[in-house]
């Protein structure tokens, strides 16, 4: 069930007005509760006993941290909830890739282990509820957060229906009192979160499925085009990707809104930051703040000297490559990143001596389009299907390979052009959901009706799911 | 004013708003917002008629006047945008009296992946239902076919909702009129099943490598990179068939595609699935007999289509004669 389909707007429609009925604050939470299961049960009616079992367990961890003081026991305790948690995340996604570098580890020491793949179905989500769910038992460990009482509660947090399938990652300590007090959503908030639905639609919709096909089949066959075409297809996908899971965060931003919760937002302009660390300070929040407090943080972050840092921030970055998916090309993307944090670090560390007076544009532009060059650049390595095609990718670009079929796509070009603008007009922080509504009512009118115009005039119908229903 | 009714008013004026654009727009480009439509033929000769039913593709393939003439009957056609035989299962119920009946088909149309544009505003939603069911489809697919009905309420209050490609060609074509373009494009004013459509000279063989990939591209993503020949129109065609064989005579029609699309879009196994699927008809339907224009090897070319589906004047010319060829002999066999 995507946000996108009319299956989708049926069920919210339904648990909206349901949910409008109750009276009784525990019994809605219930209700949601059942709601979410449904939910996760339309995508794959058996891993529901997987969520079910990794949210009793660490609920139970939680429990026992709030009781037991010793802290070898709690230590243990902690490692418990992790080694469940990443166990299920290494089973379910990286077995096949450990299984075939195993393989061919093995073969460089001279032995013969055939690869064996094994037919493991990933479940939607895996990689976003045990992140969230690992989250409350560290923070709970760390005493920053009281453990949760009610067993409903917690379940409810981990698989609240909105942010189940792509996050954004949410942290207990955010979303748990939010079940403390019974909230309804105003009026405003209930235009806000549809304002913010909508949209989500248009970027996914009109912008990301409209240039899909085309990105695809450059991608599908990388050799046939040349350089023009596959630079195109660069910035074709790193458009798509913004669009599609800005996208489905806004829907999922709205959606909870609208059912009167709050969720982080996940996505701010991220194309029009000036610097990589900017990036990702703007580029999946939830997941950079997490990588920044549950790994970067312990390892020692900036405190243990210059390298170490280095070492910390290419660590960090290398499993956030890794988060995403099983396979080398996910790792070389994160190293990318890595590297161009390390350099950035680098440049401030030594250019902050003297720091520039007032704005300098031309070191601003060359800045923004380094960090686009490298965020464009990552995403051949994100998207290809293996090392050979993305060096091959990156290798006719950047040699400028005329030989091959020149692809013009003005669909890629039209959104290409629309997303830019919009990033070089509207302010970096400008919150359009949140601001709207404070406008007069023709503002609020006009501005809503911009969108679903464009829905109703632009949407794919029949479009292809979130790309990070794949992570 | 309370919040409550300024929260409706906002509401009211937006899909108000919305609703004349889409309205508007669809005027503008001129959108074919009819499910199906009716032409005529031969109508100097008697009745009953003969019944054409068919999409667009074979309309471009065939020149009905010169067949009506042939046969020296009066042709009823009927049809439906990208129409497979779950669509012209009820189409072809509206001819009762037709003694012969030629249903275009094609690989395209028989694909279950490809979803036919009105299908939920001619075809019965039980029936759907029931196909679906009966074909064992996935859920998936299933999901896709039912969400054709709530669409369908939908594009009552905004008619260009899910035809955004319907749209976009039709700006491109406003906008080439515009900038003169178009009276360049060759097109030659023939009658086609669909009236008043015109018959392009343009030629596949002329196009840039990177539209007809575009083409292609989107073609792929229609169908999910998915083919399957065993579905719900699978069973349409079967009983269609079947009904209109106890009514009179069925002629099918298997209609080519262009190469691109044969050789890029399909597998082999595709292709074979396809064949199999007309075995099945072939065999429980002896009495249907059949025109394999796609089997004419003059027809497997670039030069012969305007788009990846339609033949242009020149694979009409060739079609048509063909099929003129044989259709005597066909007719008049028992």
């Amino acid at each position: 069930m995507i946000f996108t389909s009319f299956e989708f707007v049926f069920f919210f429609l339904l648990v909206w007005g349901i949910r409008s009925r109750f009276t009784n604050f525990s019994a809605e939470k219930w209700f949601l509760l059942l709601a979410s299961y449904l939910f996760y049960m339309s995508w794959s009616a058996s891993y529901v006993v997987l969520i079910l079992g990794a949210s009793l367990m660490d609920y139970g961890v939680g429990r026992l941290l709030g009781v037991i003081e010793g802290p070898g026991r709690r230590k243990a305790l902690l490692a418990v909830s992790l080694v469940l948690n990443l166990g299920l995340l290494c089973f379910f996604k990286y077995t096949n890739f450990l299984a075939a570098n195993l393989s061919v580890m093995c073969g460089v020491f001279g032995l013969h282990v055939a690869p064996h793949y094994y037919s493991i179905v990933l479940p939607v989500g895996i990689s976003f509820f045990t992140f969230q769910s690992m989250s409350y038992t560290i923070d709970v460990y760390r005493r920053k957060l009281q453990p949760c009482l009610s067993m409903r509660d917690f379940l409810l947090f981990v698989a609240f229906f909105p942010q189940l399938e792509s996050g954004p990652i949410v942290r207990a300590s955010y979303f748990l009192p939010q079940l403390l007090q019974r909230a309804r959503a105003t009026l405003q908030e209930i235009e806000s979160g549809l304002a913010q639905i909508a949209l989500g639609a248009v970027k996914k919709m009109v912008l990301s499925d409209r240039i899909s096909p085309h990105v695809d089949m450059i991608f599908a066959d990388p050799a046939r085009f040349d350089a023009l075409s596959l630079l195109l297809g660069a910035v074709g996908y790193a458009i798509q990707i913004y669009c599609d899971f800005s996208g489905y965060t806004d829907m999922a931003i709205g959606c909870a809104r609208i059912l009167g919760f709050r969720f982080v937002e996940n996505f701010q302009m991220p194309y029009s930051s000036v610097n990589i660390t900017e990036f990702w300070h703007r580029w999946h929040i939830s997941l950079s703040t997490w990588l920044r407090d549950y790994l970067y943080i312990p390892l020692g972050g900036n405190r243990r000297g210059t390298v170490r840092t280095y070492v910390n921030l290419m660590i960090t970055m290398v499993l956030g490559g890794l988060w995403h998916g099983a396979g080398w090309n996910f790792i070389i993307w994160g190293g990318l990143h890595g590297v161009g944090l390390v350099a950035h670090k680098l440049w401030s560390s030594r250019s902050s001596a003297a720091p520039p007076a007032g704005r300098n544009f031309p070191a601003e532009i060359i800045s923004r389009l380094l960090t686009l060059g490298l965020v464009v650049g990552g995403w051949i390595f994100f998207r290809t299907r293996s090392m050979h095609d993305a060096l091959d990718f990156l290798g006719r670009i950047l040699t400028w390979n005329t030989a091959g079929t020149r692809f013009f796509s003005p669909q890629i070009l039209t959104v290409a052009a629309a997303v830019v603008l919009v990033h070089v007009m509207v302010p970096k922080d400008y919150n359009w959901s949140l601001e709207i509504p404070r406008h007069k009512v023709p503002v609020r009118i006009l501005a809503y009706a911009v969108l679903t115009v464009l829905l109703a005039l632009f949407a794919v119908t029949e479009g292809a799911p979130f790309i990070y229903f794949q992570f | 004013m309370t919040s409550r009714r300024q929260f409706g008013l906002i509401l009211a004026s937006v899909l108000a708003l919305t609703a004349l654009i889409s309205h508007a727009v669809a005027r503008w480009v001129g959108m074919d917002l009819q499910p199906s439509g009716r032409s005529e033929f031969g109508r100097n000769f008697r009745s009953p008629p003969v019944l054409i039913a068919c999409s667009s593709m074979l309309g471009a393939a065939l020149d009905t006047d010169l067949v009506a003439a042939d046969l020296s009957r009066h042709i009823e056609g009927v049809f439906t945008a990208g129409a497979s035989p779950c669509e012209l299962e009820i189409l072809t119920r509206t001819v009762p009296d037709a003694d012969l009946t030629i249903v275009g088909v094609s690989v395209y149309e028989l694909d279950e992946q490809f979803i036919a544009e009105f299908r939920a505003d001619i075809v019965p939603i039980s029936q759907t239902v029931r196909d679906l069911l009966d074909s064992h489809v996935d859920w998936p697919f299933f999901k896709r076919t039912m969400s054709l009905y709530p669409l369908r309420y939908l594009q009552w209050l905004f008619p260009t909702a899910g035809r955004g490609v319907g749209i976009m060609v039709g700006v491109r074509s406003k906008l080439r009129r515009f900038g003169g373009v178009a009276g360049r494009e060759a097109t030659e004013a023939l009658p086609m099943v669909k009236t008043g459509a015109t018959i392009s000279t343009v030629r596949v063989a002329d196009w840039p490598a990177g539209r007809v990939l575009r083409q292609l591209s989107e073609m792929r993503s229609e169908c999910r990179d998915l083919h399957g020949f065993n579905g719900p129109k699978h069973l349409a065609f079967r009983r269609m068939v079947r009904r209109l064989a106890t009514q009179g005579k069925v002629l099918i029609v298997v209609l080519p595609l262009s190469p691109p699309y044969e050789n890029d879009l399909l597998k082999p196994q595709d292709r074979q699935a396809f064949e199999k699927s007309l075995e099945d008809i072939a065999k429980q339907s002896p009495e249907a007999k059949w025109i394999r224009l796609d089997r004419l090897p003059e027809l497997h070319s670039t030069e012969v289509y305007w788009d990846l589906l339609h033949l242009n004047l020149y694979g009409r010319r060739i079609a048509t004669k063909a099929f003129r060829a044989q259709l005597s002999s066909l007719v008049r066999a028992p």
